[in-house]
């Protein structure tokens, strides 16, 4: 029952991309007015679960159980600020401001030591030819993406960013539409073989 | 004439002869072309009638006779091959059956003495003998009246057994039985009658009423008890159970002397064939021979009969006959067997003794798919309860070393589950290449920030335009400015420092250009990012407004693209003056209507899956509004196929740092963006110098790789 | 330099504790380092569950409830706008309890079957059709074909681009082509056609890669350099005053 309301759902909404018919249309908007409010409501299923979660190691006196308090008393202020004065309100854009933005922006700043580690070692680790061209294009991408070490207006400096422009905008392009080829097959496939009720992520 | 030696009880015969005179064994094999043998061998084929098995069994009751007094199973035992016998006879019956009789001795199949023919008047078909086989009474002639000559033991002439007959009425055979009833007890007649009274006698078919002549029959048994000679037919009987039921000719003629008699047996067989059908037991005879019993007897019930009183003798040695095989063989002298017969005997293993209770006696499955059968193999105990394993009876003899042996395996089965700790040298692994370049990159990037470069020092500034920027140019410059931009803010707060910086100077150009800018978010943090970026460059209300945000996605952009106002009810930090909590109600969206309404669409994303997301959406609904994306360097390969095409779907992308720096440059503006170029510059340096030390250290290690290793290396390939 | 109020200098002070407590990380995972994770995931999925509600779940659930009357409640339009999303959100709810989860399978086979839908058809429309056009219009006679004015060196540079744009193309899908023949001895046997065109897609997929991973270390410098630069910020101002 449950693949007959998936396939029929997903069928409405497919042949709106196609056939542009009145009937169609609206069943079309209908359905994906319910699927967007069905979202939100999932997100707060996901919520309370990791909140159920965390609530659990503390109860239990798990291993690192403060920081699972930590995070439920951080959820609690911060859902409850944002659900009685909402969360334009000063207090919650404060919260966001100064500690999710900050944290989140470290988080990804520490990705550039990462990266720069793993591009050291991939040569000496992974021996092997794609390995190589991997690294020495990321070079030279880097080095015509980054700033002039001597004049920006040199002969050098030119013909570096054009041949940084050349693979980046010809050879990785036309790599990139292979690739988001391959990537739209495949979801394509994906789709349908949920529509066609081969896959039921939903249960029976 | 040489003798020839019986081989079941080692008696001497005449050569001549083809059975025992005494046991009733046969002295030669069977041979196929023999008339008389192969009649009636045919004939034991053939589905007989209950007439032709009464026949068969008034000849063979003598035999029978014979063969219990030879044989050492008791009647007891005999139960299990009742389902062959058409009709339940005693176990003297059954044993009478198996004696051996030759041909010679006894009539063909089919065929019966005139003497026994007057009792089968009644009873059913008779088989008439044929005209070549006249001669086989005058070979019984010839044979009784030599082994009369040689044995004590003969029966009696045929007139003391009919005067028995009237004598009495009621006699129970009691010593009829195997152990008891020896061939010498056997009364054989004396004087084998003449012809006409042999003929004249009547051997009833086999059948339940075939005990009606039994009993008839078996009044020349009496002879066991008075040791009297039984008539010659009774000699002959044993040969004709064995191959077939002779027929009772119906036309026999009776002696005269006998004929009162028969008289007065039909009468008895009369009584005894109505008593018989529902009383008489059905007791099972052990047959050897299955051949020579091919009739089913009936049950027999003694009791109810009256039986001439040598006959009621006979059957009260019946009980006592359980373990005949004893007495049988104390009274039988070892034989020589012949090799073929030494070769058909059984194995030693095997049991051919099989004690059979009686039915009263059986016990009635109870337990398993047999349970109500009586007579089967018990279940119980051995395989319907279930028990415990029991200790085996006999002590396991260990010696020294074995249960050495088995202690030091039990010990190391031990040790397998207890924990042995870590070896001690522990070895604690530094991070020092994410040290060494962590270090490295920070002091890159800190010292252009700390040591604050005036504009102009540090890395040269971008001196050209590249030609991607050319085309935003001019699509940002193109645009009306009645309209509103759409602005997606779809990246999250960790890519802020990029895109807030790469963002920035596009932003201000809309901004300073008079365009109003609307923002909407598929990420929950978009709208504070929204407001965190545009309240730099304009006012909320004026400039900006925020629809707010989008849930579900890819299905959320597909239904913003669709039907814009009908998918977002609710702002994000709207204006104080604003009435209404929709976004949708300012000012600057009071002629959108769809997405095509707007201006510009300019999608700032770092997720490659967000920026395909929406070109694909907002492809078929966007209609002449051009879409720009701002994205971060490590999205732009993915997207740019969107851009290089003939028929573009991206019309314009603004990525990197120094895409912003340029921007800024034309805007004449100083942002965000050249406050990074140094330390931009210097990080980007500094990685590429990280990067060259690792292709460096890596060709390094491969050219000057031990040569073991590369030789593994090879071996492996 | 920007003026920080109270609250701001606190939020900003605090910001600051927290972008080196999570920069800590590359001396090794600790306590502060944790700490800061935590409390960033508590804050995010506090602020994500506020701005659902009232950017989604009230507007479309409760506030059609509420503002309407009895009488207009049980109107036909109410059907489809507030009963039906009331039914739907009760039955994902049951989702929570073991013992009536099943009944939350409608509504997400509703979730499933939309999503996959407009997964489908903009895969289709939105890329298939469009970059398999622009793959094919690579090498069209309008591209090939000097234009006017243009130099050789320039015409040269495009024709070739176009040919390296395609050979990418293709080179790249034969390479994701996993299915082959199977040999007599049970390998995957492919034609020299088909990995000679692999090895060439692999080459391709590495260049590719290695721009997305230059691009990737750009912007995440950016990103270090922008904390850096906030960090100098909020110390000068304490220094300053």
């Amino acid at each position: 029952m449950w693949a007959a309301a998936a396939v029929g759902s997903g069928i409405f909404v497919l042949l709106g991309y196609f056939i542009d018919y009145e009937v169609i249309l609206t069943l079309r908007l209908i359905l994906m007015r319910w699927s967007v409010l069905l979202a939100a409501v999932a997100l707060f299923l996901g919520l309370f679960n990791l909140l159920t979660v965390h609530w659990s190691k503390v109860s239990e006196q798990e291993k690192g159980w403060p920081f699972s308090a930590l995070l439920i008393l951080a959820f609690l202020v911060t859902l409850i600020m944002g659900l009685v004065f909402g969360p334009d309100n000063q207090i919650s854009l404060l919260l966001f401001n100064y500690i999710q933005l900050p944290i989140e922006a470290s988080l990804m700043a520490l990705l550039a030591v990462f990266l720069a580690v793993a591009g050291f070692r991939l040569v000496s680790r992974r021996r092997d030819p794609f390995s190589l061209i991997f690294v020495v294009v990321a070079l030279f991408i880097l080095l015509g993406t980054g700033p002039s070490l001597g004049a920006s207006d040199s002969d050098a400096y030119i013909l570096l960013r054009q041949l940084r422009n050349w693979i980046a905008q010809v050879w990785a392009s036309g790599g990139a539409r292979g690739i988001l080829l391959g990537v739209a097959l495949g979801a394509g496939l994906t789709g349908l073989r949920v529509l066609l009720a081969v896959d039921r992520p939903y249960g029976d | 004439m040489a003798d020839i030696r019986c081989p079941m009880c080692s008696k001497s015969n005449p050569e001549d002869a083809e059975i025992c005179g005494i046991c009733g064994a046969r002295l030669k094999p069977l041979v196929i072309d023999q008339p008389p043998q192969e009649q009636l061998s045919g004939q034991s084929e053939e589905p007989r009638t209950e007439q032709g098995a009464e026949q068969e069994e008034g000849l063979d009751w003598l035999g029978r006779i014979r063969a219990e007094a030879e044989s050492e199973v008791p009647k007891d035992e005999i139960e299990p091959e009742e389902t062959t016998d058409e009709a339940g006879s005693p176990d003297w019956l059954g044993r009478l059956r198996e004696v051996d009789i030759t041909a010679d001795e006894g009539p063909p199949n089919g065929e019966v003495p005139d003497w026994l023919s007057a009792f089968s008047e009644d009873i059913g078909e008779v088989r008439e003998p044929e005209g070549e086989e006249q001669g086989w009474l005058d070979r019984i002639r010839e044979k009784n009246e030599t082994e009369a000559a040689e044995s004590e033991e003969e029966a009696e002439p045929v007139d003391d057994w009919l005067a028995r007959l009237r004598e009495e009425e009621e006699l129970v055979p009691e010593s009829l039985g195997a152990d008891e009833i020896t061939p010498e007890e056997f009364p054989l007649p004396a004087e084998i009658p003449a012809e006409e009274e042999v003929e004249e006698q009547v051997i009833s078919p086999i059948e339940p009423m075939d005990i009606s002549i039994e009993p008839s029959e078996a009044a020349p048994l009496e002879v066991v008890e008075d040791e009297e000679a039984l008539p010659e037919p009774l000699d002959i009987l044993p040969e004709l159970t064995e191959v077939a039921p002779p027929a009772v000719p119906s036309d026999v003629e009776l002696p005269s002397e006998v004929e009162g008699e028969v008289e007065e047996v039909d009468a008895r067989v009369d009584e005894f064939e109505k008593s018989i059908e529902d009383e008489l037991p059905h007791v099972p005879a052990l047959i050897l021979d299955e051949e020579a019993v091919g009739e089913q007897t009936p049950d027999l019930d003694l009791d109810s009969i009256q039986l001439p009183g040598w006959l009621n003798e006979l059957r009260e040695t019946t009980p006592q006959e359980e373990v005949p095989g004893e007495d049988v063989s104390q009274d039988l002298a070892p034989a020589t067997l012949p090799s073929w017969l030494e070769a058909m005997r059984p194995i030693e293993t095997f049991r051919s003794v099989v004690e059979i209770e009686s039915m009263d006696e059986q016990v009635v499955e109870s337990a398993g798919p047999l349970a109500g059968l009586q007579g089967v193999l018990m279940a119980e105990p051995v395989i319907a309860i279930p028990r415990a394993a029991t200790v085996g009876a006999a002590r396991l003899e260990v010696t020294e070393r074995q249960y050495a042996q088995a202690e030091l395996l039990h010990r190391i089965v031990e040790e397998e589950d207890q924990e042995r700790p870590a070896a001690t040298v522990r070895r604690i692994r530094l991070p020092f290449l994410r040290w060494v370049i962590g270090f490295l990159l920070i002091i890159a990037v800190m010292l252009p920030t700390v040591l604050s470069f005036k504009s102009g020092e540090g890395f040269p500034l971008p001196s050209y335009m590249p030609r991607d920027l050319g085309t935003l140019f001019s699509v940002v410059e193109e645009i009306p400015p009645e309209r509103p931009v759409l602005t997606v803010f779809d990246y999250a707060p960790g890519y802020a420092g990029e895109l807030n910086t790469v963002a920035g100077p596009l932003l201000e150009h809309i901004i300073l250009r008079g365009l109003k800018v609307v923002t909407v978010s598929t990420q929950p943090t978009g709208s504070p990012l929204a407001e965190g970026l545009l309240s730099r460059v304009g006012v909320n209300g004026e400039n900006y407004v925020h629809l707010g945000y989008l849930s579900g996605g890819s299905t959320a952009v597909q239904l913003f693209t669709a039907s814009p106002r009908e998918t977002i009810s609710r702002g994000f930090l709207l204006p104080d003056d604003m009435q209404s909590q929709s976004g949708w109600q300012s000012p600057i969206l009071q002629d959108v209507l769809q997405l095509s309404d707007f201006s510009l669409m300019v999608v700032i994303t770092a997720s490659a899956d967000s920026a395909r997301t929406w070109v694909e959406q907002a492809y078929p609904w966007k209609g002449e509004t051009p879409l720009v994306m701002v994205l971060s360097l490590g999205t732009e390969p993915l997207i740019r196929p969107y851009y290089e095409a003939l028929e573009p779907q991206v019309d314009g992308i603004l990525t990197g740092l120094p895409a912003a720096v340029t921007y800024e440059q034309y805007l004449g503006r100083s942002g965000d963006a050249l406050a990074l170029w140094n330390a931009f510059g210097a990080g980007m340096l500094t990685v590429e110098l990280i990067l060259l030390a690792g292709i460096i250290y890596g060709a390094a290690l491969w050219l000057f790789r031990p040569s073991t290793v590369e030789t593994r290396s090879e071996h492996n390939d | 330099m920007t003026e920080f109020t109270t609250l701001d200098l606190v939020g900003t002070i605090t910001a600051a504790l927290l972008t080196v407590m999570v920069l800590s990380y590359l001396l090794g995972d600790n306590i502060f380092f944790r700490f800061a994770v935590y409390l960033f995931i508590g804050v995010a999925a506090g602020y994500a569950g506020s701005i659902a509600w009232h950017n989604v779940i009230w507007p479309g659930l409760i506030d059609p409830l509420v503002s309407q009357e009895l009488a207009g409640f049980l109107q036909p339009s109410n059907i489809v706008t507030v009963i039906v999303p009331w039914l739907l959100t009760i039955l994902l709810l049951l989702k929570v309890s073991p013992a009536t989860s099943r009944y939350g399978g409608l509504p997400l086979a509703l979730l499933v079957g939309v999503g996959a839908a407009v997964v489908v058809g903009g895969a289709i429309s939105g890329t298939l059709i469009p970059q398999s056009l622009a793959a094919m219009g690579t090498l069209t006679p309008s591209t090939l074909l000097p234009q006017a004015g243009e130099e050789l060196i320039v015409w040269l540079e495009r024709i070739i681009s176009a040919i390296i744009m395609l050979l990418a193309t293709i080179t790249i899908l034969m390479y994701f082509r996993f299915t082959t023949r199977r040999g007599v001895t049970g390998e995957a046997r492919r034609s020299k056609l088909e990995r000679i065109a692999a090895v060439i897609g692999q080459v391709f997929i590495a260049i590719t890669f290695g721009v997305m991973y230059a691009g990737a270390l750009a912007a995440t410098v950016v990103i270090l350099i922008e904390r850096i630069q906030f960090l100098r910020d909020v110390v000068s101002s304490l220094l300053t005053g």
